[in-house]
């Protein structure tokens, strides 16, 4: 095992001088034999004499502030640094082929003749071998696989181009007659893999953006330097920092509490969102929201290393899963293929007949490469992986590309209430009467000593409109709160209480509290879930492009018409166990997305074509919901929309170009307009076209809603 | 015009000499990293600093 090339992934490579800073520490080590640290990746090959080497480097690094872990490289990374490697090899083999070839045709071109020109002819063939053979194995290979499938894949017509275009040529070389296309061979070889060799490179950065974060990079954070607390990016943040989190702020990174102790909201984790008290010296989780004022804890572990990332890390897999939508246009793109291929067999039996040879060469090999569809396998892989890049920035998770074409196909939308459309917490709506400024001192009093959502609702209604709080000492005042009755106290000889409303009083008592004074109601107070900022504007935007929304709730009627009225949905349905849920959705089946969290409504989410999960722990979302919605953020929804919608309509216009330009190129090449040197340029040249089309398809300005 | 066939087989030399050149290249690892060298010459401390020789792993 000694001498080994040993991978690590260095944290904190943020610029280019913290890495030569450790490639001079490196030096200072005998026995390393060679250190390669990429500054992009932070990513470090190290090799020593032997593994305490490695070990002692990794650790003194540690120390200065850039910890690391091995990385066991598997068999598919260097499959792929392999593959990588070949592909270049193959590029410059074709593009030599390519260019020499050039050379030696255009004298022929510009007049060379008899054994000159055959000397220059023998030359291309010559040189166009190494470019068959090696580079053009990329092709053999694809066609030799969709052979064993008994499918017609994009590298079929291009196999056949390729083997009928050399031996045609070789055949008129032996002959000494006319229709040698050696040039127009080598340079569909070279073009075609600089086209596969870029979207491959694209295609893979697409995927790695898409990636899951918990913490967008541009969230930022106050840390403790020597200079005093700065605001940094999370990106920016390292382990062992101290970091001040501030309420309602997201924590960055695991860690452990100091002395303090502080409630934080794990929904992300335990799908539980009542406050979660972390005592002193407890550890903290990257992911959970703070509830209290603020934090300050040091930082152990960021990103990937946090036990939020690593779930993350486990349950995602992106795929570029076919849609039907994607099966039907590649089924197209068969049948496409093999009437390209019967065509060209035809037209070429044909001029066979009618005995022009030179025009049946020419004709059919420039059909067969001016047909072939590579734009719509070019084009849609791409479309679709910019697409899941795209919705990752809207704190998206989506885990396979077919979603997109579920999402555009949707005509309901069902919303869950509390916590979807709401934020889950309590706020007054409705006061019977307005309090004299003593009576609220008294009612504050009273409620600060209580932890029920109801009284911290009521003190955040009271304090709006108070200024000057005098506070009662516990002598001459106290209070005491009996569980699931109210708030009591004596102050003066008076009874003071705020409890739940009498049910015969009112026919909802369940967010209806009454203000007493020696049983004499002073105020009654009705309260509701707040709405969150962003439900109306996207309720009134999904309702724009024509979607029909509905609430479910489990909640009293009278609660949820009432976010109804709010939200202009006039389609609600309460009281819902879920089970009956799950009936509504099953009977709008067809195409329908259910938004809500992922324990109550998990049944209802599985059953439904679209489910959008955003409250629960992140592991189970992930398993019931197709797309998981971080931070609740609802006004991503309509987004989602825009963007599945201009997918698909990207996709439609793509196949459409691609295949009314391959017809109208058959056409023409048929007809003798093209030949097949053109044809060899035009191919890989709309094949270019329709990837910029792609990427400027789908830059945010051409999609995204302003709203 | 003989001079051509002394071209040709050098041209064929020539470029076989280009093409061995970038598959060493590639074989050493010189573009599994195009982002790093650029800022390494930016480098401006005298120290020499230990350089890749480029093997793969395992090998």
């Amino acid at each position: 095992m000694e001498n080994q090339l040993r991978t690590y992934q260095l944290e904190n490579i943020s610029c280019p001088k913290c890495a030569f800073k450790l490639e001079k520490e490196a030096q200072n080590f005998s026995g390393i034999q060679s250190f390669d640290l990429n500054i992009a990746t932070g990513q470090l090959k190290l090799k020593a004499e032997n593994e305490k080497i490695c070990h002692d480097l990794t650790e003194h690094f540690e120390r200065l502030g850039h910890p690391s872990r091995e990385i066991q490289l598997t068999d598919k990374d260097n499959q792929e640094r392999k593959e990588h490697k070949r592909e270049l090899k193959k590029l410059a083999v074709a593009g030599f082929s390519a260019g020499n070839i050039m050379l030696f045709s255009s004298a022929v071109y510009t007049g060379a003749e008899g054994s000159f020109a055959q000397l220059f002819n023998w030359g291309s063939f010559l040189f166009l071998l190494p470019s068959l053979l090696y580079s053009g194995q990329t092709f053999f290979n694809g066609f030799w696989a969709s052979l064993k499938r008994r499918e017609a894949s994009i590298d079929t017509p291009i196999v056949v181009a390729l083997g009928l275009g050399t031996l045609l040529s070789l055949y008129n070389l032996l002959a000494g007659s006319e229709g040698i296309y050696f040039d127009s061979i080598a340079n569909l070889i070279f073009l075609l893999l600089i086209g596969r060799f870029f979207l491959k490179k694209f295609q893979a950065k697409a995927l790695l953006e898409s990636k899951v974060q918990i913490i967008p990079d541009h969230y930022s954070y106050k840390v403790k330097t020597e200079a005093g607390w700065i605001q940094k990016k999370a990106s920016e943040l390292g382990p062992e920092d101290e970091i001040q989190v501030l309420q309602d702020q997201i924590i960055p990174g695991d860690g452990r509490m100091g002395t303090a102790s502080v409630y934080v909201n794990q929904s992300l984790l335990t799908g539980e969102s009542t406050p979660y008290l972390v005592g002193p010296g407890s550890p903290i989780y990257a992911g959970t929201q703070l509830l209290s004022p603020q934090l300050t804890y040091k930082v152990s572990s960021l990103k990937d290393q946090t036990r939020i990332g690593q779930i993350l890390n486990d349950s995602i897999q992106l795929k570029l899963d076919r849609s039907n939508f994607v099966s039907f246009i590649d089924r197209l793109g068969q049948n496409f293929t093999i009437g390209v291929l019967l065509l060209s067999l035809a037209g070429f039996s044909y001029f066979m007949l009618i005995g022009d040879q030179l025009a049946a060469f020419d004709r059919t090999l420039a059909l067969l490469v001016v047909a072939c569809p590579c734009a719509l396998a070019f084009g849609f892989p791409l479309v679709l992986s910019l697409g899941l890049q795209r919705a990752r920035n809207l704190e998206l998770l989506v885990r396979s590309a077919d979603i997109f074409e579920k999402i555009s196909e949707v005509k309901n939308i069902f919303f869950d209430k509390t916590g979807t459309l709401t934020q889950g917490q309590l706020k007054v709506i409705e006061q019977s009467n307005p309090l004299e400024e003593a009576q609220k001192q008294i009612l504050l009093h009273l409620e600060s000593h209580s932890q029920h959502p109801v009284a911290q609702a009521l003190i955040r209604h009271l304090k709006t409109d108070s200024q000057d709080i005098r506070f009662f000492s516990r002598q001459e005042f106290p209070v005491h709160e009996e569980l699931g009755k109210g708030v009591f106290g004596e102050y003066a000889g008076i009874q003071y209480s705020v409890r739940r409303a009498d049910s015969n009083a009112i026919e909802d008592n369940n967010n209806v509290v009454d203000f007493y004074a020696n049983e004499d109601l002073i105020c009654r107070f009705s309260l509701e879930d707040e709405l969150r900022d962003q439900s109306k504007k996207s309720v009134e935007y999904l309702k724009k492009i024509k979607l029909e929304s509905y609430i479910l709730s489990g909640d009293h009627e009278k609660s949820v018409a009432f976010t109804g009225e709010n939200l202009g949905i006039d389609k609600y349905y309460s009281e819902l166990s879920p089970e009956e849920k799950l009936q509504i959705i099953k009977r709008h089946s067809g195409k329908e997305m259910m938004i809500g969290d992922g324990i109550n409504d998990s049944v209802a989410l599985a059953a439904s074509h679209v489910s959008v999960a955003m409250a629960g722990p992140i592991e189970k979302l992930l398993q019931t919901a197709d797309i998981v919605l971080l931070n609740n953020q609802i006004k991503h929804i309509p987004q989602v929309f825009a963007l599945s919608h201009h997918i698909i309509k990207t996709l439609t216009w793509l196949s459409l170009f691609s295949i009314s330009y391959n017809v109208v190129c058959a056409v023409l090449a048929l007809m003798g307009y093209i030949t097949p040197l053109v044809a060899a340029l035009l191919m890989p040249m709309s094949s270019i076209l329709v990837i910029m089309f792609s990427f400027y398809r789908m830059k945010e300005g051409q999609w995204k809603l302003s709203m | 015009m003989e001079i051509i066939y002394v071209m040709l087989a050098l041209s064929v030399i020539l470029a076989g000499s280009f093409i061995y050149a970038f598959f060493w290249a590639a074989d050493h690892n010189q573009f599994s990293d195009l982002y790093s060298p650029k800022w390494r010459i930016l480098n401006d401390e005298e120290d020499e600093i230990l350089i890749d020789d480029g093997e793969e792993n395992g090998r």
